[in-house]
């Protein structure tokens, strides 16, 4: 099968890696790159369990072709914040019981940064549009949404 | 069940930097490949195993492609995503309805990838896009190997998943002309959230000479295979005084337009509970487009 070396900024950190054109960015960022705070949830765009952001906007990593982020940056999760150096996000999430089994939360993450960086007073319907496309069964959303409410309110005062 | 973790089907993967070379590509390929733009419809059928093209054309990289220019007109290439046609304010102050559309089209991340373009051409019924494209008279640029073709938007649509588009052909672009200046829009959807498929939605763009109605144009989405004018209603109202009763009675003429069979099998609603949702929706949207119209002319 034909391959193709790219080349991606995962997390300010240049990579080369050989693809195939089946190959999706989700495949290549778990098992050729060992980026598992990518999470694989549906594969078909229903979740937003694989959220990560290619050149800064927010897309779903199992719908986005390892080809098409050539040359691009691609920020996960860990890229956000990780264990040391956490994301007031991250805070947050922790702060007001937004994460139960954990696997919706680095897409919730991903998806509330994106949404913070282009609105930072936003309203409770405004949160509830902006992770639609995330699904969570564990927390029933409410303590979610605080957590990225409360991020935005602490962040500006 | 498919195994939606991985693109089971092999295919051979191109990113021209023309059109001329992406037409000459699909004109190779003919059936045998597809266009790509956001992905997000044809990755999941091709993941489900629905299609299995031996070739896809990524387009995104054609400069021509990703412009949308809002002087004199719309034009929004085929590589135009639905949040930057969400964003851009040219297309909320003139073309309302459009900008509404695409900001209730998906999730954010699915928003970020779409394209209006694609979403047209995906020619699903419940499409969020075809109804507030139609109400501003949009037209559809069509590339092929015999040259360029314009066609309007309204003639687009065959029925479900179904184009007029040939094998070879690309959507290039869709145009929207000037809009008249007083002209006020909204487009509205009943889904279970907001951004789930619509169960029906629907457009409306409206002209008033004060209290009168000029001219109104409204189309409807998911009631029939393709997105449906409704031109009873629109005849009801247009060079009438506005009343309520007159909206209410329009919005009934709106509603008998769902057509009752074959649409169970979509699965998400009775034709019944699409006739009313039709009803309150249209009446709605003709409500705010009334009043965005009249904004407009005060603001003169
Ligand atoms: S795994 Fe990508 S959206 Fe579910
Ligand atoms: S915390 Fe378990 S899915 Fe969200």
């Amino acid at each position: 099968m034909k391959t193709y070396l790219i080349e991606i900024k995962l997390n300010k950190e240049l990579k080369e890696v050989e693809v195939t054109a089946q190959e999706t960015l989700l495949e290549i960022l778990r098992n050729k790159l060992g980026a598992i705070d990518v999470k694989d949830g549906c594969g078909k765009g229903d979740c937003g369990a694989c959220a990560v952001l290619l050149d800064g906007k927010a897309v779903n990593s199992c719908l986005t072709l390892a080809l098409q982020a050539n040359g691009k940056e691609v920020t996960t999760l860990r890229g956000i914040g990780n264990e040391k150096n956490p994301h007031p996000i991250q805070n947050s999430f922790v702060k007001h019981g937004a994460v139960q089994c954990g696997f919706c939360t680095a897409g919730m993450v991903v998806i509330a940064k994106a949404f913070l960086n282009q609105n930072q007073n936003p309203s409770r319907q405004e949160i509830r549009e902006a992770i639609s496309g995330n699904l969570c069964r564990c927390t029933g959303y409410e303590k979610i949404i605080d957590a990225i409410q409360n991020m935005a309110l602490e962040s500006k005062s | 069940m498919s195994n939606t973790r991985i693109l089971a089907c092999e295919f051979e993967y191109f990113q021209p930097g023309s059109l001329k070379e992406a037409v000459d590509l699909m004109a190779e390929y003919g059936n045998r490949g597809k266009v790509l733009a956001g992905g997000t419809d044809i990755l999941v059928n091709m993941k489900n195993g629905r299609i299995a093209p031996e070739v896809l054309v990524d387009i995104r990289q054609i400069p021509e492609l990703v412009r949308m220019n809002g002087k004199d007109g719309l034009n929004i290439g085929a590589a135009v995503l639905v949040r930057s046609v969400e964003r851009s304010t040219t297309v909320a102050q003139k073309y309302t309805a459009l900008a509404e559309a695409a900001g209730l089209l998906g999730p954010l991340q699915n928003r970020n990838m779409a394209t209006i373009c694609g979403n047209v051409c995906t020619a699903s019924p419940s499409a969020d896009s075809p109804p507030a494209l139609l109400v501003f008279n949009a037209e559809a640029w069509i590339a092929g190997p015999s040259g360029e073709r314009v066609v309007p938007l309204d003639q687009f649509f065959v029925r479900s998943k179904k184009t007029i588009l040939d094998q070879a052909e690309i959507l290039t672009r869709i145009v929207l002309p000037e809009p008249a200046p007083g002209l006020g829009s909204a487009f509205m959807k009943v889904a279970r959230v907001a951004a789930d498929i619509s169960t029906v939605n629907a457009a409306v763009a409206l002209e008033r000479d004060n209290d009168y109605f000029r001219s109104c144009r409204i189309v409807l989405g998911s009631v029939a295979t393709t997105p449906i004018r409704s031109k009873p209603a629109e005849e009801s109202l247009e060079g009438q005084q506005y009343s309520v009763d007159l909206i209410e009675h329009a919005s009934t003429l709106a509603s008998m337009e769902v057509q009752p069979s074959k649409r169970a099998r979509l699965g998400r609603s009775t034709p019944e509970y699409r006739k009313g949702a039709i009803k309150s929706l249209v009446k709605d949207a003709i409500h705010k487009a009334w009043d965005r119209a009249s904004e407009k002319e005060r603001k003169q």
